[in-house]
């Protein structure tokens, strides 16, 4: 009988085993599923502004100065002078929202400088603060850049605020950026349940370079966004 | 008057040869040069009088190059002709020494621009709109701080409490407290003890005669 018995018991005990580990794999299936999916919206987002950078450049560095070049040959008729240049001017605006062409040449300092003085008129003080980052790469540049820009944006459209700082410098081994700004705050959902395009934009950004975002709100107190990048070690 | 000899650094081919067919018109001889990192030799080997250079190299920036030229060369004169006109582009230019004309400009101005600077004068700074933000930066000792951070380090100075200086540089506290942290991050110091001791040494520097003055 004692032989039989513990067949019974090993041979439960397989079969538990067995779909443990089958249920095991399953939900590991659909865990690499989820993170492929991820994977995959990250290296998108990577990938459409390398596209966009490319197609705002292409605009900026050839079709622009082929229309000048253009208004070149015909100087003198003035029945089109002017004209080329005209073209030429919102081929250049075109590129610019597709791609803060600043940044290919200067620094997030820059770049935001340029955004905040004298792109818009903001109906707020920025106190921009960001140092040199001279281990940033350029696509961390441009994450951080669209970040900021969105937060403004939406500071613009909700906050009614007074005054924001925007500040980036290293602590340790991240590069901390952060726009905080003091007006209406709101209630934060929970990270998967962002309904705000806006600000999942952020985190996906953020995320797909390998960082992370927080975002503090009260009421009153105001709104602070804070990404965090690693610094790369290439 | 001898020929006066101008070097085109500019990758587009068709906006360099349009240039230097104006500029032939105008009597000058004109050599032209499309790849970035040739450019510096042939302003060796050439001896150009001056050259008209672009800013965008495909994904290169030629900015790193002006600086090398101006510094290797500061007699040369360099015009920056370039379809970039934002503000803090032609910022950059205009502090290595160098003139800037916008390319959308360049059928009307350039002529002018290269007769100022072969006499050796200064092509008037281009029309910018003024600056809409406020953000000058200040440097005490070896760090840089913004205005607004220069503005609570002088109120700190004073001993004001974070709710005394939102009030008095109509703020929020939480704003100045962000603030704060900026500027611990800055000088290194953690506590508020500290960083008012500092404000104390460096009270001079903050501006404005202090209202209660230290010690």
């Amino acid at each position: 009988m004692a032989p039989l018995v513990w067949l019974v018991v090993i041979s439960t005990a397989l079969a538990l085993g067995t779909a443990g580990v089958l249920i095991w794999a399953a939900g590991s299936v659909q865990r690499e599923r989820i993170h492929a999916t991820i994977e995959w919206g990250r290296r998108l987002l990577v990938a459409q502004e390398e596209e966009r950078a490319a197609i705002a450049r292409e605009l900026h560095d050839s079709v622009v100065p082929d229309l000048e070049s253009l208004e070149m040959h015909v100087a003198g008729n003035t029945s089109t002078t002017g004209e080329a240049t005209r073209i030429a001017q919102r081929v250049r605006s075109i590129s610019r929202l597709l791609h803060p062409g600043v940044l290919d040449h200067l620094d997030l300092n820059a770049a935001v400088q340029q955004l905040v003085a004298t792109d818009a008129v903001w109906p707020f003080t920025v106190d921009v603060d960001i140092q040199a980052l001279p281990t940033f790469t350029r696509s961390q540049r441009v994450a951080a850049f669209r970040i900021i820009q969105e937060a403004l944006a939406n500071v613009r459209r909700h906050a009614g605020a007074e005054g924001v700082i925007v500040s980036a410098f290293h602590e340790g081994e991240s590069v901390v950026v952060t726009i905080h700004d003091d007006g209406a705050g709101f209630v934060v959902p929970p990270a998967e349940r962002l309904s705000s395009l806006g600000l999942r934009s952020m985190r996906e950004r953020a995320e797909a370079l390998g960082g992370t975002l927080l975002i503090e709100s009260a009421r009153p107190g105001g709104t602070t966004i804070r990404a965090t990048f690693p610094t790369m070690a290439n | 008057m001898p020929v006066r000899h101008v070097l085109i650094a500019d990758d587009h081919r068709l906006f360099a040869d349009g240039l230097s067919r104006l500029l032939r018109e105008g009597g000058y001889s004109v050599s032209i040069v499309n790849a970035l990192h040739e450019v510096e030799a042939i302003v060796v080997d050439g001896k150009p009088d001056v050259v008209l250079l672009d800013l965008a190299f495909g994904h290169d920036s030629a900015l790193p190059l002006l600086r090398t030229l101006r510094r290797e060369h500061p007699q040369l004169p360099i015009i920056v002709v370039s379809a970039m006109e934002e503000r803090v582009i032609i910022d950059s230019v205009l502090a290595t020494g160098a003139s800037y004309i916008a390319k959308s400009r360049a059928s009307t101005d350039l002529r002018a621009a290269l007769e100022t600077v072969l006499a050796g004068g200064q092509v008037p700074r281009p029309h910018l709109n003024p600056l809409v933000g406020k953000f000058g930066a200040r440097r005490i000792g070896t760090i840089q701080f913004t205005d607004q951070q220069i503005a609570v380090l002088a109120q700190l100075r004073d001993g004001d409490s974070n709710g005394e200086i939102a009030i008095a540089l109509g703020r929020s506290i939480k704003s100045i407290e962000h603030h704060l942290a900026g500027i611990r991050q800055k000088i290194g110091l953690t506590t508020r003890g500290q960083l008012i001791r500092w404000a104390r040494e460096h009270a001079s520097e903050l501006g404005d005669d202090p209202v209660h003055p230290p010690g």
